[in-house]
């Protein structure tokens, strides 16, 4: 089946054109028939060919028709083939791995020694370089008392000399305005 | 079987009650083939030309199967409804109006 199909599309790469194209000329061939079978019951050529032109006057409508389902079919069958042939890359990739060991266990370290190094790299420079201290990176959020009223969350930020600003972002009823406490 | 001798084994096959149009014939063809149910491969016609020669694929036999199955039930299920009816109605006329 899977190689019917290759040979199909192969037939069709190299002998000639595509489905598409070859429309008409199966059309031409029912219409030559047909008119053979109409002279075979008696009519003459002239009426045969009317008569088989009468059956296919939507011609063009149906050829259109076709080569739009045609394209389709074309499309289905190429996608089918460029899938067998990826199946059949990695199949032998795989049998090259399998059938040289010693490279692959290579190439494995080497990806997996390349990956820890970086990824460790990048973690100490992510720590210490971007992530430094100081930059308002964390945002921790506070619960606790501003004279004597609930907070339920705000914000800490680092204030200019070493003091901590809670901003509240609680309800209105709350105190609202950006409020100095060392308790933090 | 080519386009034109799918026709003719039809229009055989049912004693010369089907006519297939040739309108809807190749459409119908083309469709099937870009739905995997059928496939078709140039060979020689008996005029010497090339010809499509349509071919059922194993996804097409299975369809077929299950249409057929389908329309055989459709077929049990409303025959015996309309068979009786058409009986009585068109020969003999109304059940209440006989005798």
């Amino acid at each position: 089946m899977r190689s019917r199909r290759r040979e199909h599309l192969l037939r069709s790469r190299i002998l000639g054109p595509a489905i598409v194209d070859q429309v008409d000329e199966e059309i031409d061939l029912h219409v030559e028939l047909l008119v053979r079978e109409l002279m075979e019951e008696g009519m003459s050529e002239r009426q045969a060919r009317a008569a088989a032109a009468e059956r296919f006057r939507d011609r063009g409508e149906m050829v259109v028709a076709c080569r739009k389902l045609a394209r389709g079919t074309e499309r289905r069958l190429r996608w089918g083939v460029s899938l067998d042939e990826l199946r059949q890359d990695l199949g032998y990739a795989l049998r090259q791995l399998v059938r040289a060991p010693a490279f692959t266990a290579m190439t494995i370290l080497t990806l997996a020694a390349g990956l820890g190094a970086t990824t460790a790299i990048f973690s100490v420079v992510e720590s210490v370089v971007l992530r430094a201290p100081g930059q308002h990176a964390l945002r921790p959020v506070a619960v606790g008392q501003v004279e004597g009223r609930e907070i339920f969350c705000g914000e800490i930020r680092e204030a200019a000399a070493g003091s901590l600003v809670v901003l509240i972002m609680g309800p209105s009823s709350l105190v609202s305005s950006p409020y100095s406490a060392d308790w933090v | 079987m080519h386009g034109y001798g799918i026709t003719r084994w039809l229009q055989s096959r049912s004693s010369r009650a089907l006519r297939v149009e040739e309108g809807t014939l190749y459409p119908a063809l083309y469709r099937l083939e870009r739905m995997g149910r059928i496939e078709a491969e140039w060979g020689r016609s008996e005029l010497g030309r090339r010809a499509r020669f349509y071919r059922l694929t194993p996804e097409g036999e299975r369809q077929l199967e299950v249409e057929t199955r389908s329309f055989a039930d459709f077929l049990a299920a409303v025959s015996p409804i309309l068979l009786p009816a058409s009986a009585v109605f068109s020969h003999e006329g109304p059940v209440g109006n006989a005798g």
